[in-house]
């Protein structure tokens, strides 16, 4: 499993307020990790083909989403992945470019993500400069985000 | 040894950017958690555009 979202930018050095948890398996891992939420007292509270959400009674416990991927993808996001210590917890993380990929992606299925997700992007590179070369910048602009996308992050750094 | 976290210059002025402890970002997340419970906020919050499920599967 591997940790994406708010709470993944931080092993990259970015802080963003957000509470809930989104994690990425193998959909053929699903099975596994949702019984693992649920003997934790979470339930499935909504699904599709690529995504579960699982939600909990106790005021405590974030939810959680669950992106679906298939095993080929998910072995090479997890051999570029970097360590997230959380307390005395350490979880794994996208690496840079897989986790602009990510954000490029979801931008792209909906597009009132931008603002926030193109701030988080240019954070991103921002704090972490020479980890990505202008010419994969513009490849993975093109394979995942919305059309024009590399030109509005040249824009805003 | 523990993490140093660094807010986003967008999100604070430059003249209060400051860093934090983990334990301490933690500690926080579970008050805000709380107050926007407290309040109310936190359907919203979840229904945000942002929390909406991904239709198109993600591949590397």
């Amino acid at each position: 499993m591997l940790i994406v979202g708010g709470h993944a930018l931080t092993a990259h050095g970015v802080v963003r307020q957000t509470i809930d948890i989104d994690c990425l398996v193998a959909a053929e891992d699903h099975g596994a990790l949702a019984e693992v939420l649920r003997q934790a007292g979470y339930s499935l509270a909504a699904q599709s083909e690529n995504f579960a959400r699982y939600a909990a009674k106790a005021p405590d416990l974030p939810e959680m989403d669950v992106l679906l991927v298939d095993s080929s993808t998910f072995q090479k996001l997890q051999q570029s992945s970097v360590r997230l210590r959380r307390g005395r917890h350490e979880f794994q993380v996208p690496g840079l470019v897989q986790l602009i990929a990510l954000k490029l992606h979801a931008m792209r299925n909906e597009p009132r993500r931008e603002a926030r997700d193109l701030a988080d992007i240019a954070e991103l590179l921002r704090l972490n400069p020479g980890s990505i070369g202008a010419t994969e910048l513009s490849e993975i602009c093109e394979r995942f985000g919305p059309p024009g996308m590399i030109d509005k992050l040249r824009g805003v750094l | 040894m523990m993490n140093e976290l660094v807010f986003p210059e967008w999100s604070i002025p430059a003249s209060e950017k400051r860093t934090i402890s983990e334990e301490a970002y933690l500690a926080w997340l579970s008050e805000e958690r709380a107050r926007l419970i407290r309040e109310g906020a936190l359907d919203k919050l979840q229904s945000d555009v942002a929390r909406r499920p991904v239709d198109v599967r993600f591949v590397w």
